[in-house]
């Protein structure tokens, strides 16, 4: 898979100088991690930028690491069709809550419903429901605390609506 | 459209045949009108991600077998391609496991498009078409069984290579089933593709334009059907699709009719990929040379002290991938498959993400099916292919 070159990567540090907290690079794929007061600006710069186009969300995930502070990572995976090139973009959910990017791109639609029901990650400015669980479910299945075998729900959790 | 008001709530589903599954829909309807619909999903929710999670790499290969269950060897073949990734052995794969490899993905793609050509065409009623397209998948599924045990559930992927080599008997049948298989393509399109009744249920009907899948994140056919020719194989090719001519059919119309003859053309496309496969396929091993990645024959784990050893150590110690973070996708029958793996060092992968192609498609159907008549929306639901085990894993 083709990801961003390192010019490009030059390109968003120095538009971007505040916002870039770091970029790694492993078998090839090329990630960057963003501060997350600069989050809706960069992935509309990525959008929009003649360069870039990163015109389709792949996927939307998290990654949950309990010893450290903030505990949630949210990870983007970007790609533009017409330079088919790719971008791993990272953010740190302080307060577990990020801003949603759903006005950028739709997949992040059901995406953001997916995370927030199985890390309890907030995405603020859009309708916020669980997706696959009950709406009532009290856990995040996904954390690493949530034991694999689940705790006994009682029967009122599943709302057959 | 503006918030039109509904006259009457019609719940459909889960347990709905046309559904494709265990999908409910909550439609509010303006006489036939659909004015708002709403979708409920994760009825076969499993928590696969956090299966993986808990497994060792080698145990984990199973469980995607069963997340998109028609079509187990896309599956299992865009996990090793990740876990190889993570390795950094994906160039010492032998070619001749990577032959295999796409051969065995492309028997998928034509079997679940089978199943999908005749599960939608029974729902529009053309109830023919389901007999005959189930008659050619079980053709393709003795292969399975022939060459992996599985009819379903292959399990014939490993990571650095394949379970066995193709045995004589099953190249045979496999080229018997290419002399005859695009002829009895043809016969199924002689059934639809100009069948007025077929035209008035898909033409026009669930149109999606290019840009508005590309927001979406489409892929697979449901994209190329809105004109836009994004194909793993040919963008990101793995394994040895940049050395295979073959084409991706698009078409610029967005709608049921259109997605139905990117599959039908699709899979013309996978016979002469297949063809291509077996001229080309080298002699030799159909696993990589690595004690430290794939177990040891039986034969040296009975006899020889070092298989044993060898067949210890990786069972009990696992793969242990260095810390990184790596995402592989490959062209599914229903669009771009991803996996995106998270490892610290350990034998099991710390975050495993399944980019469900599916879930993604499917995100649009509440938008998409305003405005449309209750009877499209079987059409709808059976041309964008949702495979409900993969949408809620």
């Amino acid at each position: 898979m083709k990801y961003v070159t390192p010019e490009l990567i030059e390109k968003l540090k120095s538009t971007f100088p505040k916002a870039v907290e770091s970029v790694g690079e492993f078998r090839q794929e090329v990630t960057v991690t963003v501060k997350k007061e600069f989050l809706i600006d960069f992935m509309r710069f990525l959008k929009v930028d003649k360069d870039f186009q990163m015109d389709m969300l792949v996927d939307l995930t998290a990654v949950d690491y309990p010893e450290r502070n903030p505990r949630f990572v949210v990870v983007y995976h970007l790609r533009s069709l017409s330079k088919r090139h790719n971008l791993r973009v990272k953010c740190w959910a302080e307060g577990e809550e990020l801003p949603s990017v759903v006005d950028i791109w739709k997949t992040a639609e059901w995406t953001e419903r997916e995370v927030y029901e199985m890390f309890g990650i907030r995405f603020l400015g859009r309708e916020l429901k669980k997706l696959l669980l009950p709406q009532r479910y009290p856990y995040f299945p996904l954390r690493k605390d949530f034991p694999l075998e689940g705790y006994e729900e009682p029967c009122e959790v599943w709302d057959w609506e | 459209m503006g918030k039109e008001k509904a006259d009457l709530v019609l719940n459909m589903g889960p347990q709905h045949p046309s559904t494709h599954g265990v999908l409910r829909l909550i439609l509010e309807l303006k006489g036939e009108k659909i004015v708002n619909a709403d979708t409920v999903i994760g009825y076969v929710h499993r928590g696969v991600e956090k299966l993986a999670e808990n497994r060792k790499y080698l145990q984990v290969l199973p469980v995607f077998d069963r997340v998109d269950y028609v079509s187990a060897s896309s599956n299992e073949l865009g996990f090793v391609l990740a876990v190889e990734k993570l390795l950094g052995i994906e160039k010492e794969v032998p070619e001749r496991a990577q032959y295999l490899r796409v051969i065995m993905a492309e028997l998928t793609r034509i079997s679940s498009h089978l199943l999908w050509l005749g599960t939608h065409a029974l729902e529009l009623g053309a109830m023919s078409v389901f007999l005959y397209a189930f008659r050619e998948r079980e053709k393709v599924l003795d292969l399975f069984e022939e060459i992996a045990g599985g009819r379903l559930h292959t399990g014939y992927m490993r990571i650095g290579g394949v379970a066995c080599d193709a045995t004589p008997k099953f190249l045979e049948e496999l080229r018997d089933f290419l002399n005859f298989f695009p002829k009895k393509i043809d016969e199924y399109e002689t059934l639809l593709t100009e069948n007025r009744i077929w035209l008035s249920r898909t033409k026009g009907v669930g149109v999606i334009d290019k840009e508005t899948a590309v927001n979406w994140g489409i892929t697979g056919p449901t994209l190329r059907a809105a004109g836009c020719d994004y194909d793993v194989r040919k963008y990101y090719p793995y394994c040895v699709y940049d050395r295979l001519d073959f084409e991706v059919p698009v078409f610029d119309g967005g709608d049921v009719y259109d997605r139905y003859r990117v599959r039908m053309e699709e899979m013309r496309q996978s016979v002469r990929i297949i063809e291509q496969c077996l001229e080309q396929m080298p002699e030799g091993a159909v696993k990589i040379d690595d004690p430290q990645v794939i177990l040891p024959p039986k034969q040296d784990v009975y006899n020889t002290m070092v298989g044993l050893i060898q067949h210890f150590e990786l069972v009990i110690h696992g793969i242990k991938p260095p810390p990184g973070e790596v995402y592989a996708a490959v062209e599914g029958p229903r669009g771009e498959l991803g996996y995106y793996i998270v490892s610290d060092g350990s034998d099991k992968p710390y975050r495993l993400r399944i980019r469900p192609p599916s879930l993604i498609n499917i995100a649009i159907m509440p938008e998409l099916l305003k405005g449309h008549y209750v009877a499209d929306v079987i059409s709808i639901i059976g041309s964008l292919d949702p495979l409900m085990g993969e949408v809620d894993r």
